[in-house]
């Protein structure tokens, strides 16, 4: 079975486009008895959303390509950082003073670089007790970046699991109805047994009746 | 062994010929040729494997659903405690005016962003309950007690109709064996068999689909929940020893208690990221065994490894409620 993960979310832009079948698209809509100039509006708007779906395809393609790397390690150093002794005090400040803007670059469906931003961003806004600040307490500008952080992380969160319940939508009414079709196959069940009961009964009448029929042949 | 049934009364239609006879058994009793049926079409996965499979999606599912609902509980208390740190935090840069808009924006703020994370969460949760509503439905059609006691109506049903015949055609040769397990069992178990084995083998790409979605929402809630537990083990901490423990003034009975009590439960560890690793694991096994009991030629091995999933599950929604 297929993981869903990573750079996979690539994959399932491409299959999600290619399940936007022009044909079949084209033959509803020539069925469906909308006047020419919604027919016109629909083919446009189909066209439009192929588009955008080649065009986050593209991004998605540069990210991965050329953004992610840099960032994940830009994270990791990060991470490492934050569980460093006060030696290193200096380093962490400079390194995060840019955690907002390179968390920015994140996409919102990249589970493994969310998980990192999750992390560090807890990590972060619990400075009082990190070994790194033992000795010297984090400055107030190191605590504004981290809650600015845990901020940008929930805000992405939220776009990520936005996107995930959309791509329920299409599936949904079908999960119902399957699940109707379920509770259907119980009645139809305890429907035959019905039925059957009936047929005995039926049948009993019947031994009876053709029983003294033969005899009386 | 439902196949060898399935053969067992092909072949017993065969011998028996059942020119005469069988026209009007058929004629008579539809029912009975469609339960025949049915026995011949199907699978030869087990009921109990089914009812497994849709307790491990049940199962699977409602973990899902009790992390959903945990992520906006934990959320709420874990941005709770960081907006005190953040009041803490800006009252000793600002004061009057500044403070108290700064203060009024960051509440507005979060409050915006929890109610976000709530009703996703909420999203979340319902695609979950449908779902396992969906496995529920599978594992009650597979416990179901009607097949049974069809095999035995069928039993009934052909002592009937051979006493018919015989009634109809005096020393008829021609009998349909009651009584036995032949046709008792082989009925009341393919008849639910091949509803499961055809619904899920029907089902598949959405159900494949409705998986991948729901192991997103897990990896989402997982940096979500493993996120917020571990502000709120902090700011615990925090609180209750670090700030008691360097304080000043003396510390009362009561805070020494509190700080020993505290300490402890930190310093044991946060259990939350190993008990989701097992639940992943467990889901794992779910999905295997569902992709190779809808895949043609499947085997039947792995309903122990499954029902230990199962378990693995259960465990987990109780802990992640625990939470």
């Amino acid at each position: 079975m297929k993981e869903y993960k990573g750079d996979e979310n690539l994959q399932f832009l491409r299959d999600f486009e290619k399940r936007l079948d022009a044909k079949s698209l084209a033959s509803l809509i020539e069925n469906s008895g909308f006047d020419d100039a919604k027919k016109k509006a629909l083919l446009l708007q189909y066209s439009e959303i192929k588009g955008s779906l080649r065009q986050v395809q593209d991004q998605y393609t540069v990210y991965l390509n050329l953004r992610r790397a840099p960032l994940k390690a830009y994270l990791l150093r990060l991470q490492d950082l934050l569980r460093q002794a006060p030696p290193m005090r200096t380093d962490l400040l400079n390194t995060m003073k840019s955690a907002v803007v390179e968390g920015k670059k994140i996409q919102a469906l990249d589970e493994e670089l969310m998980a990192l931003l999750s992390a560090i961003s807890s990590d972060a806004v619990s400075a009082q007790l990190l070994d790194i600040f033992m000795i010297e307490e984090a400055p107030a500008d190191f605590l504004a970046e981290a809650y600015a952080l845990k901020h940008l992380y929930d805000e992405k969160s939220n776009d990520a699991k936005e996107i995930s319940g959309n791509a329920f939508m299409p599936v949904s009414l079908e999960i119902s109805a399957a699940t109707e079709a379920l509770e259907k196959n119980m009645e139809n069940l305890e429907g035959v047994l019905s039925a059957m009961n009936s047929c005995i009964a039926f049948l009993g009448g019947l031994v009876k009746t053709v029983g003294i029929v033969a005899s009386l042949t | 062994m439902c196949c060898r049934y399935a053969n067992g009364i092909s072949s017993l239609i065969t011998e028996i010929g059942m020119k005469r006879a069988g026209q009007w058994f058929c004629r008579t009793s539809p029912v009975v040729a469609l339960l025949l049926i049915m026995v011949l079409t199907g699978g030869c996965t087990t009921t109990k494997q089914y009812t497994t499979l849709a307790d491990a999606g049940s199962a699977y599912t409602g973990a899902v659903a009790a992390m959903a609902e945990k992520a906006s509980a934990v959320r709420l208390e874990s941005s709770s405690y960081l907006l005190f740190q953040q009041r803490d935090s800006l009252s000793t840069r600002f004061t009057g005016k500044p403070l108290k808009d700064s203060l009024r924006v960051l509440l507005g703020r979060t409050n915006n962003n929890d109610r976000n994370t709530v009703r996703h969460n909420s999203v979340l949760k319902n695609v979950a309950t449908s779902l396992k509503a969906y496995f529920d439905k599978l594992g009650a059609l597979s416990r179901s007690s009607s097949p049974e006691d069809i095999g035995k109506k069928t039993d009934e049903l052909v002592k009937q109709v051979n006493t018919a015949v015989r009634a109809a055609t005096p020393g008829t040769a021609y009998q349909i064996p009651s009584g036995l397990p032949a046709v008792t069992q082989a009925v009341s178990g393919n008849v639910v068999e091949s509803m499961l084995k055809q619904e899920l083998t029907r089902r598949k790409d959405t159900i494949d689909y409705c998986v991948e979605i729901l192991d997103s929402f897990t990896n989402e809630l997982e940096s979500d929940i493993t996120g917020d537990v571990k502000i709120i083990r902090s700011y615990l901490y925090t609180a209750n020893v670090k700030n008691r423990y360097e304080s000043k003034a003396a510390l009362l009975p009561a805070d020494l208690q509190s700080v020993v009590d505290y300490r402890k439960t930190y310093l044991m560890g946060d259990t939350a990221s190993s008990e989701i690793a097992a639940a992943k694991k467990a889901s794992k096994v779910f999905k295997d065994k569902f992709d190779r009991m809808t895949t043609p030629g499947a085997s039947d091995d792995g309903v122990d490894e499954l029902r230990e999933a199962v378990n693995e599950l259960q465990a987990f929604t109780s802990f992640i409620k625990s939470l």
